[in-house]
């Protein structure tokens, strides 16, 4: 499976969630987010998506699934 | 179509409120940028190159733009999008779905990189989603200058990823050369077959000891070689490394902030570790918004 480059080339999705899944910043932290509904969201997200590890994971299933098909 | 978009708080720019989202949408923040360097961003003719930037983005099905929210001279992409779609379950449907999570994935990408091509930016984390404006328009006031002196930082630089292969045929050729293993195999040799046994667990432990501080050596040295034309650098040893096309595998995970005055050194370097008869190959991509540099010093302004 592979995403667009920024110049047109393509990388594996793995590639892109390596860059982008735990990366970048958090402008409000965790604590000082006064709505409950915000914390609920980011904290739902950061249990699914808490590492780049949990990306490798899911990238091995992926190209897994692909080599099947 | 692009929108600008603006909190109910507009002490930071003198501009009308507009109406929030309904309470069961939510914004989704893709970055901070600074579009004119020293002023603040006072009008729509200051924001007119940024809007035609991500104009052109496919933004998927639902047509639904993404807005510059101003803040003094800082500017945060966001978009509106339904907090269903963020609830524990959607979360766990888009992993599960590689089309929809490569499209999530790919439009916070495509988002980022349309800012990046001509200004900096900070890069929110994947899938921050606030319930107002007014809380993003905050979060920005209370700690401007720390974003700005990070936006300075990461001006005129892209993030490069690169992925160390050490060739152990050649590490392997160099530990054979070493006089000390060789005496340790001629004492094997004549040894009796008690100690012989003994020798031989001894040499397997130290054989594999000695190679794995030579691909550490030359993994660093590789990590090292490249980081002279960088700004910056992080590596990481892969925890589940990839085999390249030779079936060599990968011994590091690095990436670097490099700025473009110096890429075609940087590239230059990164392609030499492709010659035949070097001990680390290296594979690339980029250039990437600054994923990896991007942050926001604790404590700073909040």
């Amino acid at each position: 499976m592979t995403a667009r480059m920024p110049e047109g080339r393509e990388v594996a999705l793995l590639e892109l969630l390596d860059r982008i899944v735990d990366h970048g910043v958090v402008i409000a932290g965790d604590l000082t987010i006064s709505v409950a509904d915000v914390d609920l969201i980011y904290l739902g997200l950061r249990v699914i998506l808490t590492s780049v590890q949990r990306a490798d994971e899911l990238g091995m299933g992926l190209a897994r699934r692909e080599a099947r098909a | 179509m692009i929108r600008h978009v603006e909190s109910t708080d507009t002490s930071a720019n003198d501009r009308p409120p507009v109406a929030e989202a309904p309470s069961s949408d939510g914004w989704y923040l893709y970055g901070i940028t600074r579009p004119n360097p020293g002023r603040s961003v006072s009008s729509g003719t200051d924001l007119a190159d940024l809007d035609s930037a991500v104009a052109q983005l496919d933004l998927g099905p639902d047509d639904e733009p993404v807005q510059v929210l101003a803040r003094g001279s800082l500017a945060a992409l966001v978009r509106r999008v339904s907090l269903a779609d963020f609830s524990a379950e959607a979360l766990e449907a888009l992993l599960g779905d590689p089309a929809l999570l490569r499209s999530a994935v790919q439009m916070h990408n495509d988002v980022i990189c349309a800012v990046h091509r001509q200004w900096p930016v900070l890069p929110a984390k994947f899938g921050a989603v606030y319930a107002h404006l007014d809380d993003i328009a905050t979060a920005i006031d209370q700690r401007a200058e720390a974003m700005l002196a990070q936006l300075r930082l990461l001006g005129d630089c892209d993030e490069w990823a690169v992925h160390v292969y050490v060739d152990r045929r050649i590490v392997q050729a160099a530990i054979q050369a070493d006089q000390a293993l060789d005496s340790a195999q001629q004492e094997l040799a004549s040894a009796r077959p008690g100690r012989a046994y003994f020798l031989q667990r001894k040499l397997a432990d130290d054989l594999a000891a000695r190679t794995e501080q030579l691909t550490d050596e030359t993994s660093l040295a590789a990590y090292q070689r490249l980081a002279r034309w960088a700004v910056d650098g992080v590596a990481e040893r892969p925890a589940d490394p990839s085999v390249d096309a030779e079936g060599q595998a990968e011994v590091l995970k690095a990436a670097y902030l490099v700025h473009r005055e110096r890429q075609d050194d940087f590239l230059a370097d990164v392609r030499a570790g492709a010659e035949p008869g070097r001990a680390w190959r290296c594979t690339h991509t980029g250039p990437w918004p600054p994923y990896s540099f991007a942050s926001i010093p604790e404590g700073d302004g909040r």
